[in-house]
């Protein structure tokens, strides 16, 4: 067994470094060192994406990625944010404020067991940061939440209101969507 | 020559399919060759046509091959459906050679017939294809009566002395029915097969139809039991069948009989079940590709598992032993890394996700490294895979779009 | 952990089962939640100032990935525990044909061994046997062969994380590690059980006596042989209920045949198949355990929906063995379930866990992967069905049904016996039957074992009678909403089992809203419309209806509601929260009696109804009414202390007590006080309002809830009340002496607080109201199986592709009634899961049985298809609640019934589409492109 040395930040916070078993998965790391439990084990093999979570590109641009599959090395050095990491906390670590999304969610009744709740989240929270770069079309909303979220699986909710949530923000956020083309 | 092969292929067919209708005949023929793949519009019904084929000189559609009199082959007579099949004559001129009567020109007589039969008897479907677009002047079919004279040679099937009768029934379905060639053989300028590289391996849609000549397919650690596993559920501890191969063992091989695959086996291993030995280092390969190793474990292991050895089958095939890493060419690792692959679902009991590609996140030289790592470490490889080679599939492949390609 | 103190033994007295201390710890949840004080105010409130409330009470937890399910809880999370976690891992089976002859220890890896290795002889060496329900050899013993798929055989424990994952990779898919000989015969044994439904009605007809029925003559049951039902066969209308039983059936079987012969009937005739489905709810199970020898006590945290019955058994199991010297007290953390659909009832999961934490040194955390939750966790019941419905030709009334089920329980019994039984009595589904011969048989075999996931049987037999029912329609050239409207069962007629529904039944109203929809009254234009604007695709519209029937038939909820001096209203459940909104709505429903919601739900609490002194003894489906007359004289006697969470049955069972609490607390608490403030001693409630929190009558000053609370704090007055409810199909009504006068509850259980600090319930708080006189539900209404109904009805269209068998939801129109909802938004997020889940039965999701399935260890969601968003109607689904007819209806359960009829109603449209019919699920792609294109192999 070989052991890296892995540093990475994570919700703005400086981990490592710190040596672990190279094949140490993400969500493993996630869990079972740091213990933010947030992101979830759904199916280990990358198909459900419950354990995505974001990563920040070198451009400031976000990305959703599963953390199950992936293991600690291709962390190293990057900004990981979890469904910990979105909310804004007061000095005494206190919920003040939610992200749109995380308030969409919400408003929507979204999610029912919430399983699987992390990784819409992230998902979508990546597809906002995508439109603000790329905005799209009135009339392909739809379709743009049916692709940045259809691998996603829920199974208490029939995906209903998580979309439902997701459009409602998009279309109310200015900038992310353009005229129809 | 042509005639003992007939009859010998019948021989070979044994008594199951004696007991069959030729109506029963001609659908397991109509799978051996793998019509419905080509003559099927991408979720589409089978037989009607309509899927494109993007070629250097231009888009050809697929057409309707079902007996509608309007816009099928409803007004076929044997002699033009023989013509079709082995002469690339259509009945309204001759037919582009995406039509693999290059290959089909080797299926026999009574095999034409059961064809014939079968294709008849389908529920007829009223559908026209799109036109076809292609430039001056291969537009022009009548100009493919001199590709046909100058790249056609109507040679008969090998029939070498002292091979078993299995392994002539492979000759015929791999080679006939089949038309493995069509995909695995090099082709020249003008879109022919190179008869002096036959089944070498070929770069189609950004994947290479890898060499399937009985040493590639044994250096690969291609051995019967692999082969046959391949070929009836696309997956195997050598790898796993994707791209156009997916769809061939999904449409074609996994209908064929136990005898008819291993046939097929017994071909194109020429007998022989002696993989070759590799001498994999996975010490030498750690220390000198250090980045590629440990983007193995950081972006690959979790499904390819520890030290490549895999996790379960039915997710995800090892890369120790992975015939890819094995091979020759190192095109499809490497393309299989940038590109991804889409998920897969064979039937319900066996389907498999798709995999991520890496073409934003791992530059030119850490693909290297890492195809190098895997190649040296479980492929035995001597040969160094250069950056430069990666940035040229990488430029091709971007060309072509098939790296934005959705997974 | 103050609540382990040996002072407090004379509060536990009745909750010590087999000499163990059973506990329940407050829900970790809550206690992560007191932390997080900003969220009770503003924007972060829950209930919001609407009528509804701004978001699930557990919604911010939920959305910014607290801990809060019991799979996120290591050691270092728990207070008083040690901080050092360790993990244990399960070795299983993933072949059955041949003897286990030990485990190859080398395979391990050397840098990753465990500290521990648990085999039978280990249970054998300390007296560790599972509890009855689940059966014999929790660990295979050496030289056995396995008793199905998956059968453990050995844990491993391990002291570091890292060991324990190095270990996991290295094992999970070794097929060296379990050392397999010699072939063997297979593990045989009789069937679970077997169940037989004859009624056949009398003269009176549909309300009248019956001739027959099990209400009115009981059951009877086969003997076995050779591993097969044998029904007797001695028939006689003049002998015992099975001679009797014999002879109607025979009547029915005969005059099928008869009236079919001679052109009268017209017989709908077939075999109906479900296949096994995994419930894929997305927490995989886990468990985490600690053996505080220092204080004799085992703490566990669970992912299970029925901590309760665990708690009880395991207190059996650890009582029969040799930790019952070292073992004191058990305490059940319980916390919010990640999905459960009936996966995490009784599974036998906790006990791996609980003997992981025997053997442990440290706290032991033992947590399934996807691929052991496929290959351990519980399944679906596939059922095989052979049906005959006969139908008059001219009426079109239904005369009889004859259906004979086998199901498939898998390796271990689990609920398999009453999940037959459910599925048997279900099948009548909305009609009315004048005859029927209904047979159910549960068979052991080899597969992974089921249990009670979502339908509990209903599913499977119900879509078979849509099926059938819409076959008939077609063949008899009918109308199907026709025919249906023909045949639909009214309030005060007798059921297949000849029991009177408890609930008015609406199905006219919702079969008529339905003819009356566009995509039915237009389907044939619609379809016209479609397939030639796409041309190749083929257009179908199909209608079913369903009916679930939800309870157990012993529903025993417990339900407490106190105030504190600031008139914060705290409230706890013994439902679980499994993620339907439990809490969310248990909350609201104070709001018409006590003025405000709560602000604090405890959901799944095991421990606080010791205060309630109750006990039970014999079980409530087999007692004799001796028996209950003899044992309800005692005033803290009751059939059922605690019982499962089925999600159906939280919003009607659970309500009904809540509302009782609710209801005596506003009369003995707040009415008094009100009386004092406003100087008044006589009051009408009937004059009373609330108004935003504040207690209105005409001409006086409004009062506060606080206020008032503060006032009866103040007096001493009652500030809590803690009640029981016991439902046999009926409920139980006892009389009590409250505040000098003898009233009528319909409770068996009560106890109150006067005063009191505690901002939880506390049972120690609580005095008992011992009650005068009870009148519980007769004990034959065992025989009744069934008679509680929440409807739902679905009109689905489809465009199937015919080259590829892929079905694409084209609309999709939902009707249900579910009496008064509680929080819409939380119905309709459950509808549409359920419509989701019922695709996934219907169209995708798949596991073959035996060595190919899940029990082999190597399924996961690659292969295993859940629907997806594109498998959905995301953007096109509509949803119709029947308003409730009074505001006195109940709030009925709704979860599962709604996956129902989408699933007839989608192989129905499938038909429509394609002229095939399916009598088998699911209908996968490549089933339907194969049934379309046989020309292609």
């Amino acid at each position: 067994m070989a052991r890296i040395p892995v540093t990475m930040v994570v919700n703005g916070e400086q981990v490592g470094p710190v040596e672990l078993d190279e094949y140490t998965s993400m969500l493993d790391f996630l869990q079972e060192y740091l213990n933010l439990t947030g992101t979830k084990l759904g199916c280990g093999i990358g198909v459900c994406r419950a354990c995505s979570v974001i990563v920040e590109g070198a451009d400031g641009s976000l990305e959703s990625v599963r953390s199950c599959i992936n293991n600690v090395g291709r962390f190293d050095g990057k900004k990981v944010t979890t469904v910990e990491g979105l909310a804004e906390h007061n000095a005494e670590g206190e919920i003040v404020a939610l992200s749109p999304i995380q308030q969409a969610f919400l408003r929507n009744f979204s999610f029912q067991c919430g399983w699987c709740t992390a990784g819409f989240v992230n998902a979508a929270t990546v597809l906002l940061d995508r439109l603000r770069r790329e905005p799209v079309a009135a009339d392909r909303v739809e379709d743009t939440i049916d692709e940045a979220l259809g691998e996603h699986i829920c199974r208490c909710t029939g995906y209903v209101r998580y979309f439902r949530a997701v459009r409602e923000v998009i279309e109310s956020t200015p900038g992310l969507v353009k005229e129809a083309e | 020559m042509h005639r003992i092969i007939v009859a010998l292929a019948a021989l070979l067919l044994g008594q199951t399919v004696a007991a069959q209708t030729s109506y029963e005949k001609g659908r397991y023929l109509a799978a051996a060759a793998d019509c419905v793949a080509c003559h099927t519009a991408v979720n589409g019904r089978p037989f009607i046509g309509g899927r494109p084929f993007h070629t250097p000189f231009g888009t050809l559609y697929s057409t309707n091959i079902t007996p509608d009199e309007k816009t099928g082959i409803g007004n076929y007579t044997l002699a033009d459906f023989r013509a079709s099949m082995h002469r690339g004559k259509g009945v309204h001129g001759n037919l582009y050679p995406a039509m693999p009567y290059t290959s089909y020109y080797l299926v026999s007589e009574e095999d034409i017939e059961a064809l014939y039969d079968y294709f008849m008897q389908l529920p007829p479907v009223e559908y026209t294809a799109p036109r076809n677009q292609l430039m001056f002047p291969a537009n022009l079919r009548f100009g493919l009566t001199f590709w046909n004279w100058i790249f056609f040679d109507r040679e008969p099937l090998a029939q070498p002395q002292g091979k078993s009768p299995e392994w002539q029934r492979g000759n015929y379905l791999v080679n006939a029915l089949g038309h493995c060639g069509e995909c695995h053989t090099p082709r020249n300028f003008a879109q022919a097969m190179r008869r002096d590289r036959h089944f070498a391996g070929n770069l189609l849609e950004g994947w290479d139809a890898v060499d399937i000549r009985p040493r590639a397919l044994l250096r690969q650690g291609w051995d019967r039991e692999h082969l046959r596993q391949l070929f009836t559920t696309g997956a195997s501890d050598r790898g796993t069948a994707f791209g156009e191969m997916f769809r061939v063992v999904e449409h074609s091989l996994s209908h064929l009989s136990g005898d008819d695959i291993n046939a097929i086996i017994t071909y194109l291993l020429d007998g022989s079940d002696e993989t070759s030995r590799v001498e994999g280092q996975p010490e030498l390969a750690a220390e000198r590709y250090a980045q590629g190793r440990a983007d193995f474990v950081a972006y690959c292991a979790g499904c390819h598992g520890r030290e490549g050895r895999g996790i379960v089958l039915d997710f995800a095939p090892p890369m120790d032993g992975n015939a890819g890493i094995r091979g020759q060419s190192p095109y499809n690792t490497i393309a299989v890394i940038l590109r991804g692959l889409p998920a897969q679902r064979m039937d319900r009991n066996n389907a498999r996700a798709g995999m991520q590609g890496f073409h934003r996140e791992l530059d030119d030289a850490r693909v290297a490294a890492l195809v190098n790592f895997m190649r040296t470490a479980w492929g035995g490889s001597k040969d160094e895979v250069k950056v430069q080679e990666v940035a040229e599939i990488r430029h091709q492949l971007q060309e072509h779009g098939y790296l934005e390609a959705a997974q | 952990m103050e609540g382990f103190r040996q002072d407090r033994r004379n509060f536990i007295k009745l909750c010590t089962v087999a000499g163990i201390t059973l506990f329940a710890a407050p829900s970790l949840w809550q206690l992560g939640r007191a932390r997080q004080a900003g969220s009770s105010t503003g924007k972060l409130n829950w209930r919001g100032d609407g009528p509804d409330p701004a978001f699930r009470s557990d919604g911010i937890a939920k959305v910014t990935g607290q801990k809060i399910f019991g799979r996120d809880y290591r050691a270092r999370d728990m207070s008083d525990w040690p901080q050092q976690q360790h993990y244990a891992l399960a070795l299983r089976c993933n072949r059955v044909e041949r003897r286990f002859t030990g485990i190859d220890w080398t395979q391990v890896p050397a840098d990753s061994q465990p500290y521990a290795r648990i085999t039978a002889q280990s249970l054998v060496d300390r007296k560790l046997k599972l509890p009855p329900f689940y059966g014999e050899a929790m660990l295979l013993p050496e030289g056995q062969s396995p008793y199905y798929y998956g059968h453990v055989v050995a844990m491993l424990l391990f002291d570091d994380f890292e060991k324990y994952a190095i270990a996991k990779q290295a094992l999970q898919f070794n097929e060296r590690i379990i050392r397999y000989g010699e072939e063997t015969p297979p593990v045989e044994r009789d069937p679970y059980a077997s169940w037989r439904i004859i009624r056949v009605e009398g003269k009176g007809g549909p309300t009248g006596e019956d001739l027959y029925s099990p209400l009115q003559d009981g059951l009877f049951f086969p003997q076995y042989r050779d591993r097969k039902a044998e029904w007797p066969t001695v028939a006689n209308q003049a002998g015992d209920v099975s001679e009797r039983g014999i002879y109607y059936a025979g009547q029915i079987r005969n005059q099928v045949e008869r009236e079919s012969a001679a052109g009268n009937w017209h017989l709908v005739r077939g075999q109906y198949e479900t296949q096994i489905i995994d419930p894929m709810m997305m927490e995989p199970e886990a468990a985490n355990g600690w053996l505080d020898s220092a204080r004799s006590t085992l703490h566990l945290v669970l992912t299970s929906q029925s901590p309760q019955d665990f708690q009880e058994m395991a207190a059996h199991m650890v009582a029969e063995s040799d930790f019952a010297a070292d073992i004191k007290n058990i305490v059940v953390h319980s916390a919010v379930v990640g999905g459960g659909f009936g996966g995490k009832d009784h599974s036998i999961f906790p006990y791996y866990g609980l003997v992981a934490a025997l053997f442990g040194t440290a706290p032991v955390r033992l947590a399934n992967n996807r691929f052991e939750q496929f290959q351990a966790g519980l399944k679906r019941h596939p059922f095989r069905m052979q049906n005959t419905l006969a139908v008059d030709r001219k009426s079109g009334k239904f005369q009889a049904l004859v259906a004979e089920m086998q199901v498939d329980g898998g390796g271990r019994q689990n609920f398999s016996p009453a999940i037959a039984m459910v599925g048997a009595s279900a099948i009548q589904g909305v009609y009315y039957l004048p005859r029927n011969d209904i047979i159910s048989v549960a068979n052991q075999s080899m597969n992974v074992d089921s249990g009670s996931m979502r339908g509990f049987g209903t599913l499977q037999t119900m879509t078979a009678m849509e099926m059938m029912v819409n076959q008939a329609a077609e063949e008899l050239g009918m109308d199907p909403i026709e025919l249906r409207l023909r045949n639909a069962f009214e309030t005060g007629w007798r059921n297949t089992q000849g029991a009177v529904p408890m609930v008015g039944v609406r199905y006219r109203e919702m079969l008529e809203r339905a003819r009356q929809h566009p995509i039915w009254q237009e389907r044939a234009e619609r379809k016209k419309i479609f397939e030639s604007k796409n041309p190749g695709y083929l257009f179908g519209t199909g209608y079913a209806i369903a009916t679930k029937d939800y309870g157990t038939g012993a529903a025993a909820p417990s339900s407490a509601v106190q105030f504190d001096p600031e008139g914060r209203l705290s409230l706890a459940v013994e439902f679980m929260e499994m993620g339907t909104g439990i809490g969310t709505s248990q909350s609201l429903l104070l709001e018409s009696v006590l003025g405000r919601a709560a602000e604090h739900c405890e959901v799944g609490v095991v421990d606080a109804w010791r205060g309630l002194q109750q006990f039970q003894t014999e079980s409530p489906y087999t007692m004799s009414q001796e028996h209950q007359d003899q044992m309800s004289t005692n005033p803290l006697w009751t059939p059922v202390i605690g019982m499962a969470s089925a999600a159906s049955m939280s919003a009607y069972f659970q309500s009904h007590v809540t509302l009782q609490a609710a209801q005596i607390l506003f009369q003995q608490g707040l009415l008094p006080a009100a009386r004092r403030l406003w100087q008044r001693d006589n009051i009408d409630p009937a004059q009373l309002q609330w108004q935003d929190g504040e207690l209105q009558l005409e001409g006086l000053p409004l009062l506060s809830l606080a206020r008032l609370a503060a006032e009866a704090h103040r007096n001493g007055d009652v500030t809590g009340v803690m009640v029981h409810g016991f439902n046999r199909w009926e409920w139980t009504e006892a009389e009590f002496d409250l505040g000098g006068e003898r009233q009528t509850w319909v409770i068996d259980g009560l106890a109150l607080r006067r005063g009191g600090s505690a901002d939880r319930v506390r049972a120690e708080e609580y005095q008992v109201v011992k009650r005068k006189a009870v009148r519980y539900p007769r004990t034959a209404l065992n025989n009744a199986m069934v008679t509680y109904y929440a409807p739902t009805a679905a009109l689905v269209e489809v465009a199937v592709n015919p080259g590829t068998g892929e079905v694409t939801i084209h609309g999709l129109q939902n009707y249900m009634d579910c009496g008064r909802p509680i929080v819409r938004q939380l119905v309709e997020g459950q509808i549409e899961g359920g419509v989701a889940m019922g695709i996934g039965h219907a169209l995708y999701e798949f596991l073959p049985p035996l060595g190919e399935g899940a029990g082999n260890g190597s399924w996961n969601l690659n292969r295993y298809q859940v629907p997806l968003a594109k498998h959905v109607p995301v953007w096109n689904q509509q949803h119709e609640m029947l308003p409730p007819e009074t505001d006195k209806d109940p709030h009925k359960g709704i979860a599962e019934v709604v996956m129902i009829p989408i699933v007839a109603a989608l192989a129905e449209a499938i038909y429509q589409a394609t002229g095939k019919r399916f009598n088998e699920t699911p209908i996968t792609p490549e089933k339907l492109r194969r049934a379309l294109n046989p020309q292609v192999l």
